[in-house]
């Protein structure tokens, strides 16, 4: 469970949040809706520990986060195998991840892009490579900042069939309302009230 | 389609140095001394006569061979001062206003101090590393200090191991930052080389032949060790960029 108390995280005089408090369930999928620029990405950035807060307290039983960033994360001039080289080479021995890398670019209609450039790739790929690295990383807790943003509705139907099937705690940011009525167990609105919010 | 934009580029390159070698001539031929402005079939037969002289090659090899181990020993240097620093903020503002002596420096202070220091064959590969270092430091600590945010998230929340952030993240990263340093010190490393080969007078090097040649008038042999020097310096930056691409696997 993590659970977020009194939370205040202000960005010089923009208040960002004041007094939140937040409960999220173990092992369920809990969606953030919210405006742009309401503050989803600074919530998932604190969860993650990347984003200090100003007062407050954070209490999380598992520290291991996987993390998919808004932003382009790959590794520029770098090949696709190489970005999972990256942050699973010193997990898994490399027949292993060879094995593993395989199945899910396979899984996810990517395998002929294994050898390829990031460069070569569309926003798209680039999202999916995204997801499986953050997949493949074993952690406790999944964090996916807009995931499905730029993904075709059939491969979005096989990411969420394979969150589903997740036996860990997985929080998502989007704006697809959608989707969101489609995989979320408990919804988190910022819009609702921003600055003292409180989900069970 | 491509053949012919390659005979364009060729009929144009052509052109271009025909009009230049065409003003050059029109100079040679208002002054009319060969000690001031020595004609183009001279600068070419002094060309063509130190390729075919034994003792000369050897003066280029000392000078590309000092070039070659100064830009070396600059390259690996300047990458493990860089990337100390890019990781420690203290040792960057300590290690800071040293290079920005040397980089601010005038290198003919530099020659003459170290002359006083060194002997003349090692001289000009100190002077090349006090001045190549610096930019090749610059450059490679500017593109760590610039690594977006994100990506120091992402070795943050996924716990990269630092040889896989060295051996991905700062390649990945700083491959342009790297290229462009060689690219300048390249050309650099051949102008501080010969200019202090030639204030030093070491036994061996392109610096030396020059002076000689200033020292006996001799325009022509001096200009056309520059030919040689220009030729150089555009080939090793020519191969240096077709071997980095071929290597380091750079997409353009």
């Amino acid at each position: 469970m993590i659970l977020l108390k009194n939370v205040y995280k202000s960005f010089g005089t923009m208040h960002v949040f004041k007094d939140l408090n937040l409960q999220i369930s173990e092992n369920k999928i809990t969606c953030i809706i919210g405006k742009s620029g309401i503050g989803k990405t600074t919530l998932l950035s604190i969860l993650a520990k990347l984003e200090h807060i100003d007062s407050g307290e954070i209490i999380n039983d598992n520290p291991k986060i996987s993390f998919v960033f808004q932003r382009d994360t790959l590794l520029p001039n770098t090949k696709v195998i190489d970005n999972f080289k990256y942050i699973l080479g010193e997990i898994y021995d490399k027949e292993n991840l060879e094995s593993l890398v395989d199945t899910y670019l396979e899984k996810f209609g990517m395998l002929e892009k294994k050898y390829e450039y990031k460069e070569n790739l569309s926003g798209g790929m680039v999202q999916r490579i995204k997801i499986i690295q953050a997949l493949l990383y074993s952690s406790d807790i999944l964090i996916l900042d807009e995931p499905f943003k730029e993904l075709d509705e059939g491969i979005k139907d096989v990411f969420v069939a394979e969150l589903k099937k997740l036996k860990k705690t997985i929080i998502i940011s989007s704006h697809d309302l959608e989707l969101v009525n489609n995989i979320a167990d408990d919804v988190v609105d910022l819009n609702e009230n921003q600055f003292s919010y409180t989900v069970v | 389609m491509k053949r012919f934009i390659i005979q364009s580029n060729a009929i144009r390159i052509i052109l271009i140095t025909l009009f230049w070698l065409s003003i050059y001539q029109m100079l040679y031929m208002y002054i009319n001394n060969d000690i001031y402005i020595p004609s183009i079939q001279s600068i070419l037969k002094e060309t063509t006569d130190i390729f075919t002289n034994k003792e000369k090659l050897i003066d280029i090899i000392f000078t590309l061979g000092r070039m070659i181990i100064g830009t070396t020993i600059s390259i690996v240097a300047a990458i493990v001062i860089a990337v100390i620093c890019g990781s420690k903020n203290y040792m960057f503002e300590f290690i800071k206003p040293a290079m920005a002596i040397l980089k601010t420096a005038p290198s003919i202070v530099l020659i003459l101090i170290s002359l006083i220091w060194f002997d003349a064959e090692n001289l000009p590969v100190i002077i090349c590393v006090a001045m190549c270092l610096p930019i090749m430091f610059s450059n490679i600590v500017y593109g760590i200090l610039n690594i977006d945010k994100v990506y120091i998230d992402f070795v943050k929340v996924y716990n990269i191991k630092r040889k896989n952030v060295y051996s991905y993240l700062y390649v990945s990263l700083l491959k342009p930052y790297f290229i462009s340093g060689v690219n300048t010190i390249i050309g650099i490393s051949f102008k501080v080389i010969i200019a202090t080969e030639i204030l030093a007078l070491p036994d061996y090097g392109i610096g030396k032949r020059i002076y000689d040649s200033k020292l006996y008038l001799k325009t022509d042999e001096m200009l056309a060790w520059t030919v040689i020097v220009i030729i150089a310096s555009l080939l090793i930056e020519k191969y240096f960029n077709k071997f980095i691409r071929k290597k380091v696997e750079v997409i353009v």
